[in-house]
């Protein structure tokens, strides 16, 4: 299937129109349109390991750096300042997830009106009483449930498909003010800039998958099957057995996250590729030079992907240990505002490993 | 102490008799069992109270000889150490055996030979024994085991290869050979007798046998180093002649894939012999151990007991803990392999709250241990499992909040009582012990637990046992009745009905009882039954009797229908009371009278009609010539709502409420009506209301001129009616609270959120 966007690109590298260097006006879409996804510029030399050839010319209005290794801390500070700076962006994210979440559990909240609307037991089941009953309502009500459950599984796919849309816009909206990718701060601009890089993104996403989650998914459960296999458990302490497996979903949680970062990269690579030069393959070869290239590099992607990782897991736990007591008291207002003020964090703890990843491959100094 | 005494008492007036023989005692036999026990035991009983009150609980058995006949005696060596912490014999031991057993451990095959010393309890002479050979359940796929359930058993999978059989190489009685007479049918061995055996008659059989394990996946096999070497030998049935004592037949049925086991008490004296460097668990006392050259012997006695079973393992640890008691305590080990550590204590703590619940509610485990057994992960399939004094349970590393582990040892703990010392019949009707226990399973939970959660405690999650077994009951009603025969159970349903179902009925019945009289029931059933035989009609009669109530009602439709329990609140409403608008004669006639009106459901509803006669009279008549005159229908109404804030308020209203029964089983159920105000009322529909017009399905309450509207109507509040399949259905509020529809979605809401952020990973 022809790709779209870059159809859009050739034509204008084929008028022979010269990829404007500097930041275009954001004017609104149209203007993001008329933008090439990658300027021979700057950002070029992302996709070329460093003796490729000769440097590429530094951006006008910057001044050419020295390589310099990446150091974690500062990409850290950085992604977190480029998030704060952009409170649109992150309510975009939070409110985008919340609407799909509210929309996705909307037959739940049906259900559960006309079930349970008029039944007192619903204030015991809501105060964590009468747990059993949640059994009743679903073995009744398997369509329902059926209907619930597929509806979710839904959104989430196409929340997934958002994700991805978005993804482009996000990342560009996240480039260091005065790179000439970077789109926003209108929302407008950021979303077009998603819709625009989508097939781009949905590629490159299945080629990490086959190269990147497969293989480590593979790789997980063929040592949890040796374990297994092996006998093991039988042969090891509690403890031992505890750490093991504690440790192995560990270590695959942080290698799925850092992979996440290696993900981001690369589609920042993508997002810099010229028309001519255009794959998911060479993007993904380039975001691994950007994030495994170099010690330094690792470093910072691994703690990044160690920050992710953590992050979201105590997110998620004190997130729900949090809302649950407020839920048993029937604060429902209390639990809805501790719940959503998680899930910002859990956003901007998403787009904060995106700036992150921005700041790793496309430094500000 | 004096429930000590009280038990020698009733131990030594049960069996013994002058020859050392012992009846059968049958349900309905109680006048003959008495005047036989008073005639012939009273001296010995009083002499071993004595003896009881001189020395600590486990001293006496020095007295405790075993009223086995004398070949019995002579067959079975006096134990060292004694099995039991109260004096025997406890139960009738008309089925006792000496064995001597070798493992051969990579053949996984056991060699072995026994004496049974078998005595005829009955009244009728029998011409033929009946013996089980179990493992010849996994000898092929045309065995009934393999036929009811498929190769496998409770979710785990017949290994391939895994085949097991049992071959009997020798049957003597005396001098004449009988293996050549002998006829084996799958799971059963039919030995004819040479000559019949009269009552109190006792038979010495000679048996060889070897054991070929089967892979462990249905209670008894092997997994490498581990051998569970259950059901193992030549098992005698259960020769009964019914209650009337003339309808005499072997209660011995093949092995079927669900159901278990059942047997005769006797003495056991075994002697193993397996692998040096292997740990044995065994039923009963171990009484001497040696190691000759690479082999290791050690000999079990039990007594009392009805059944034998042994667990190997070179890597097995053994841990001991004393569990204390109000009798002196057990010594109760646990063997589990090394890396289960960490879950010991919760094994033991189970078994502690079992012995503790069991003893209050079913008088003392007279035995001296307890053995727990803790299969490795590829021998689950013997786990959780009972046997006279040892069981099975399973661990893994499941968190504190997730109390599988010990509602399963628990659970098995509580089969000593509940099959072991009460000796039901596991394969005809399972639900006598396994939901019996299953009940009692709960009470130990709910003792170990009391603030709830007894299962699962975890966040946004808490399940207590009693919820589980009602969740489980809700998926098999209306499959089949208890009475039936358990073995008979479509496949996928014994576990629910002979189990769970069971734990609803009980508890149901206690919360109608209430736990005194329930306990008190249980008790009289424990105390009449244990080491007897009792069936469905026995446990009725002594709840009956315990609890003081004729609860045939509830037996008959809980044991012998299928029927199922739901009330529901099927609406209610609150109206401005209007008066009876319309045309009224002045001065009225007849004079509104409560006499005179048509008799309504009760006193209170009559006193209201009443009441609406004489106002609405006095409205029209008053001032008035006699005449007819029309009442027109109140126009300025009452506000709905008003009351609302318990101000006073001129506003009444009129309220009806229409409970409906759903379901066929009828119980006598209460009715809650609360109003806005605060008010509440209590109805009860009663067991004779329902029963009188078992077809009206509905009862209608009203409440007239009431200050305040109604808010909710519940059925059964307290929930007694645990059979209820039903529950959400028991009440209705007047208006709809959205608090807590709120609440779940919300939380409903942010579990998807997070799981949508979550994708971004």
């Amino acid at each position: 299937m022809p790709d779209h966007n870059f159809n859009f690109t050739e034509l204008a590298m084929e008028a022979g129109s010269q990829p404007p260097i500097a930041t275009p006006p954001p004017v609104g879409p149209a203007a993001i349109i008329s933008v090439p996804l990658s300027p021979l510029g700057a950002d070029s030399s992302a996709v070329r390991p460093p003796a490729a050839g000769p440097p590429p010319p530094p951006l006008p209005g910057t001044s050419r750096r020295a390589a310099r290794p990446p150091r974690v801390l500062w990409v850290l500070a950085q992604g977190a300042r480029r998030v704060a700076s952009q409170p649109r962006l992150l309510v975009l994210v939070w409110g985008l997830a919340m609407a799909a979440a509210m929309a996705a559990s909307a037959p739940a909240m049906m259900m559960l009106g006309m079930l349970l609307g008029k039944r007192p037991v619903a204030l015991q089941l809501a105060r964590g009483h009468q747990d059993v009953l949640l059994g009743e309502v679903m073995e009744d009500h398997p369509v329902a449930v059926a209907i619930i459950v597929g509806t979710v599984l839904i959104a989430a796919l196409l929340f997934f498909l958002l994700h991805l849309t978005l993804a482009g816009g996000l990342l560009s909206a996240l480039r260091r003010p005065g790179h000439p990718q970077r789109v926003g701060p209108s929302l407008s601009q950021i979303v077009a800039r998603g819709l625009l890089t989508t097939g781009a993104m949905v590629r490159l996403e299945l080629v990490f998958l086959l190269v990147g989650r497969l293989p480590l998914l593979l790789l997980v459960s063929g040592a949890v099957a040796l374990a297994v296999h092996s006998k093991f458990a039988d042969n090891h302490p509690l403890p031992q057995i505890l750490w093991l497996f504690g440790s192995l979903a560990g270590l695959t949680l942080w290698l799925w996250c850092a992979g996440t970062v290696v993900l981001y990269a690369s589609r920042l690579q993508r997002l810099a590729q010229t028309a001519g030069e255009s794959s998911a393959w060479r993007a993904l070869s380039a975001g691994l030079q950007r994030t495994l290239g170099s010690a330094a590099a690792i470093r910072v992607t691994l703690t990044l992907g160690l920050l992710f990782a953590l992050g979201m897991l105590a997110l998620v736990v004190f997130g729900r240990v949090l809302a649950a007591r407020l839920d048993y008291a029937l604060l429902v207002v209390a639990a809805l505002l501790v719940r959503q003020g998680f899930a910002l964090l859990r956003s901007a703890l998403t787009l904060g490993i995106m700036a992150g990843t921005v700041e790793l491959c496309d430094p500000s100094e | 102490m004096a429930i000590w005494a009280y038990m020698l008492a009733k131990r030594t007036g049960d069996y013994s008799q002058p020859d050392g023989s012992a009846h059968r005692i049958r349900p309905g036999e109680p006048c003959r069992r008495t005047a036989l026990a008073r005639s012939t035991t009273a001296p010995s009983a009083a002499l071993l109270a004595v003896l009881s009150l001189v020395g600590p609980p486990g001293a006496p058995p020095a007295q405790a000889q075993p009223s086995a006949s004398p070949a019995a005696a002579k067959a079975l060596a006096p134990a060292v150490i004694p099995a039991l912490r109260v004096p025997g014999p406890l139960s009738a031991r008309n089925a006792s055996y000496k064995m001597r057993a070798s493992l051969d451990a990579a053949a996984h095959k056991v060699t072995a030979h026994g004496t049974l010393v078998w005595r005829n309890l009955e009244s009728q002479p029998v011409d033929h024994l009946v013996f089980h050979l179990y493992q010849n359940a996994f000898k092929n796929f045309a065995s009934q085991f393999i036929r009811d359930s498929g190769p496998q058993l409770r979710g785990t999978t017949m290994p391939a290869k895994g085949w097991g059989y049992i071959d009997v190489t020798g049957v003597r009685i005396g001098q004449a050979e009988l293996l050549a007479k002998s006829t084996v049918v799958d799971t059963l061995m039919t030995v004819p007798l040479p000559t019949p055996l009269g009552p109190s008659a006792t038979v010495e059989v000679e048996l060889d046998w070897t054991v070929q394990l089967p892979k462990v996946f249905a209670r008894s096999g092997w997994a490498d180093d581990y051998h569970a070497v259950t059901q193992w030998f030549p098992k005698i049935g259960v020769w009964d002649c019914g209650s009337e004592g003339n309808r005499c037949s072997w209660r011995a049925h093949q092995y079927h894939g669900s159901t278990e086991f059942f047997a005769d008490y006797g003495v056991y004296d075994v002697e193993l012999e397996v692998p040096a460097g292997t740990l044995i668990g065994a039923t009963g006392v171990r009484t001497s151990e040696r190691t000759e050259g690479s082999r290791r012997i050690e000999r079990y006695h039990a007594e009392d007991v009805a059944d034998f079973a042994w667990f190997t393992d070179p890597r097995f640890i053994a841990v001991e803990q004393h569990v204390a008691d109000e009798f002196g305590g057990i010594t109760v080990r646990l063997l589990t392999r090394r890396g289960q550590e960490p879950t010991i204590p919760r094994h033991f703590a189970a078994v502690s709250a079992a012995l503790l619940e069991g003893e209050r509610r079913f008088g003392i485990y007279p035995y001296r241990n307890a053995t727990v057994i803790i299969p490795p992960p590829d021998g689950s399939g013997s786990g959780g499992m009972e046997y006279p004094t040892i069981l099975t349970s399973f661990s893994f590393p499941a968190p504190e909040g997730v109390r599988v582990l010990e509602v399963t040892t628990a659970h098995e703990f509580g089969h000593q009582f509940l099959y072991h010392l009460i000796g039901t019949d596991e394969v005809e009707e399972a639900w006598l012990d396994e939901g019996l226990n299953e009940t009692f399973t709960s009470w130990v939970m709910e003792r170990m637990y009391p603030r709830g959660c007894t299962v699962l405690n975890l966040p946004y999650l808490c399940l207590n046992d009693l919820d589980n077994d009602w969740l489980v009951y809700r998926g098999t009603t209306r499959r089949a009745t208890l009475a039936m025969r358990s073995f008979e159970l479509p496949r996928g349903s014994y576990g629910q009905i002979s189990y769970n179902h069971t734990a609803v009925i009980l508890r149901t019945l206690e919360r109608y009882l209430g736990a005194a009289r329930m306990e008190a029931g249980m008790r009289t059933y424990a105390e009449r039954y244990r080491f007897r035989h009792p069936r469905r009609s026995d446990f009725t009669a002594a709840m009956n009797e315990g609890a003081d109530e004729d609860l045939g009602w509830f037996w008959n439709q809980a044991l012998t229908t299928s029927r199922v329990a739901d009330y529901e609140v099927l609406r209610l409403s609150s109206d401005s009371h209007q008066l009876a608008a319309g045309y009224w004669d002045c001065p009225p006639r007849p004079l509104p009278a409560a006499v005179n009106l048509p008799d309504a459901e009760d006193d209170r509803t009559r006193a209201e009609l009443h009441q609406l006669w004489k106002e609405t009279n006095e409205r029209a008549c008053l001032g008035k010539a006699p005449g007819r005159y029309e009442l027109p229908v109140e126009e300025d109404k009452p506000k709905k709502g008003a009351g609302k804030d318990g101000k006073e308020s001129k506003a009444s209203y009129d309220t009806e409420v229409t409970v409906y029964r759903r379901g066929d089983f009828l119980f006598p159920v209460t009715i809650k009506v609360q109003f806005v105000d605060g008010s509440t009322e209590y109805e009860k529909w009663t067991l004779a209301e329902q029963q009188a017009e078992p077809e009206r399905r509905f009862k209608v309450l009203r409440y007239l001129r009431r200050p305040s509207l109604v808010h909710s109507a519940e059925v059964d509040p307290q929930q007694q009616l645990l059979l209820d399949e039903k529950r959400i259905n028991n009440g209705l509020l007047a208006t709809a609270d959205k608090r807590p529809v709120r609440r779940l979605w919300l939380s409903f809401e942010g579990a998807v959120q997070t799981l949508l952020d979550l994708l971004a990973l």
